[in-house]
């Protein structure tokens, strides 16, 4: 595909493999059973690890990031990493379906991770106890939309982003709620 | 209201921060240490000289790709 | 048209009293979070997630003060200005209300840029550490605990010679068997921690670099309101002056343009030599990133 040494394997790990990796670690997958996956032992993985990220900031033109972004979206494609999943991940198929099919419900689920953030909760864990989707698989889910959303007129582009934001002050709204309202509620114009 | 503000407010904010659940759990500390690198399968001890990926005595492979040029890790560590 | 000209004036003190009460606000806001970021950091995980949440909730707090001034300027002040901009049958009228606005707009600036200073250097203030101190106590620790590493075949004394970062295998050099070596999260903070302490050494060359980044801005104002007033100017004399001192900071102002680049390149090259005083064992690693970053740069 290419001759640029900065995606070549290491240790026989291709940034394919590694992009995998790197999904499920993010799904609360243990490191120990990823790397039975691929075929490898922990030094092993943790020098891949460590060199696979400063290849990372050695490459001034960010093509092994960009690569690493395309490879994460397909992770469910990886013959070896596939099918890996946590033990205790009872994934919500039903959320996770409709987070890669329905716009508006990624949409949604931005909005109420970032008004999590802003709230001072942890927006990962938040959406993984309320939705069932874990970060490893929105964020596969987020690479997935983003190559939609480069074919995207800024028309279009605009009003989800609007639909983000209505659901970020609605959701931001809920939890200020929750948490006995925000700072400077009592100071009127 | 006013009464609530603004230090209570910064300690609910405060034990909102505490009390909650990281995902992926809390960031543990470790100190250095070792771990038996012996085989799985017939319980040989490794040596240097039989290199990373094969055990000597059995055969088995502890890693199935081939090793490159890393930091650590090189290509001699494969096993011959 | 002294109907309109009392409701600008009392809008716009009603606004000068919202945007103090919320900046007494939002200082106690800050002061509380730095008060209790110093108690939630001392007690934290190594990675300090309780900080980062309390930290964003801060940040999430300051940011609904911002919504709430920008709902008043969209519902209060845009709105009156709108409805009287266009009437300018009366001489003066239309003048009045493009003032007022420019005037109301510039304190809501004003009043957002302070914000985000007190809102930075609160944070900044917060998470200040002496990084010396704590590259050093990591480093010391990895040697402390490294020396208590004994092989799990024959029980000698690991001989581990210098930093990994990372699990590597090490051989005994006794009985020559292979030990998967930890080592430790000393070890695997000292890259991100040398990183902090290099960014920390160069900090003087950095604001330097912002001092005059900020004077080209600065200078730039200044010629621009000089040459704003010299379009009702009739007095030939006042022109000449003005246009000279317009060149002056034109002068000055190039200077600065030339300057702000060159010690950001001091910068990154002063962090880099420090990287590779520190982590000597990662130098070529730390020039290609170097070479990286000052490409990206050009």
């Amino acid at each position: 595909m290419t001759n640029n040494p900065l995606l070549e394997p290491i240790h026989g790990i291709s940034l394919y493999d590694y992009s995998a990796a790197n999904a499920r670690l993010a799904n609360n997958v243990p490191v120990e059973d990823v790397c039975k996956a691929l075929g490898i032992e922990q030094p092993v993985w943790e020098e891949v690890n460590d060199l696979w990220v400063k290849r990372m900031q050695e490459d001034g033109e960010f093509v092994v990031a960009t690569q690493m972004g395309n490879y994460f979206a397909q992770a469910d494609q990886h013959p070896k990493l596939g099918s890996l999943k946590a033990a205790a991940a009872a994934a919500d198929q039903g959320n996770l379906q409709q987070l890669a099919a329905d716009r508006y419900f990624y949409e949604e689920l931005n909005g109420a991770r970032e008004a999590a953030y802003e709230a001072g909760l942890d927006g990962a864990q938040w959406i993984l106890e309320n939705y069932g989707i874990s970060l490893g698989d929105f964020q596969q889910v987020a690479m997935q939309w983003s190559q939609v959303m480069q074919q995207e007129g800024y028309e279009t582009m605009n009003q989800y982003l609007q639909y983000r934001q209505e659901k970020k002050d609605e959701y931001a709204a809920r939890f200020a709620e929750e948490q006995g309202g925000n700072v400077a509620d009592d100071i009127e114009f | 209201m006013k009464e609530d503000k603004p230090m209570s407010f910064i300690e609910r904010m405060k034990q909102t921060a505490l009390t909650q659940k990281s995902y992926g759990g809390e960031a543990e500390i470790h100190a250095a240490g070792a771990q038996q690198a012996a085989c799985p399968n017939c319980g040989a001890s490794r040596t240097k000289n039989d290199g990373l990926t094969h055990c000597a005595y059995c055969g088995h492979a502890f890693i199935e790709t081939t090793l490159t040029n890393g930091r650590y890790i090189n290509k001699e560590d494969n096993s011959r | 048209m002294q109907e309109l000209q009392q409701h600008l004036e009392a809008t716009e003190q009603r606004l000068d009293a919202f945007l103090v009460k919320l900046t007494q606000r939002a200082q106690e806001l800050l002061n509380g979070f730095e008060q209790e970021a110093v108690n939630i950091r001392r007690n934290d995980t190594i990675y300090g997630q309780a900080y980062s949440r309390f930290l964003a909730a801060t940040r999430g707090q300051v940011q609904k003060l911002r919504e709430k001034v920008k709902e008043v300027e969209e519902t209060q002040i845009m709105p009156v200005f709108y409805r009287h901009c266009t009437q300018s049958s009366l001489a003066g009228f239309s003048s009045m209300v493009y003032e007022w606005r420019n005037r109301c707009q510039a304190k809501i600036l004003q009043w957002e840029e302070q914000l985000y200073a007190s809102e930075s250097a609160a944070i900044e203030r917060a998470e200040w550490q002496d990084y010396e101190t704590v590259f050093q106590s990591h480093l010391q620790q990895y040697h402390a605990e490294k020396e208590k590493v004994y092989c799990k075949q024959c029980g000698a004394k690991l001989a581990i010679n210098q930093v990994y970062y990372y699990t590597v295998y090490i051989t005994c050099t006794f009985c020559q068997t292979q030990n998967i070596f930890n080592p430790g999260t000393s070890a695997r903070q000292l890259e991100d921690t040398a990183r902090k302490l290099a960014e920390q050494r160069s900090r003087p060359v950095l604001e330097q670099q912002q001092f005059y980044q900020q004077r080209e801005r600065d200078l730039y104002m200044q010629a621009h309101e000089l040459q704003l007033s010299l379009i009702h100017e009739k007095n030939n004399q006042i022109i000449k002056e003005k246009q000279q001192a317009i060149a002056r900071l034109e002068e000055q102002r190039q200077e600065a343009v030339v300057k702000a680049p060159q010690l950001m390149e001091e910068y990154h090259r002063s962090v880099f030599d420090e990287l590779n005083n520190l982590l000597p064992d990662l130098r070529e690693h730390h020039e290609k990133f170097y070479r990286a970053i000052t490409t990206h740069y050009q």
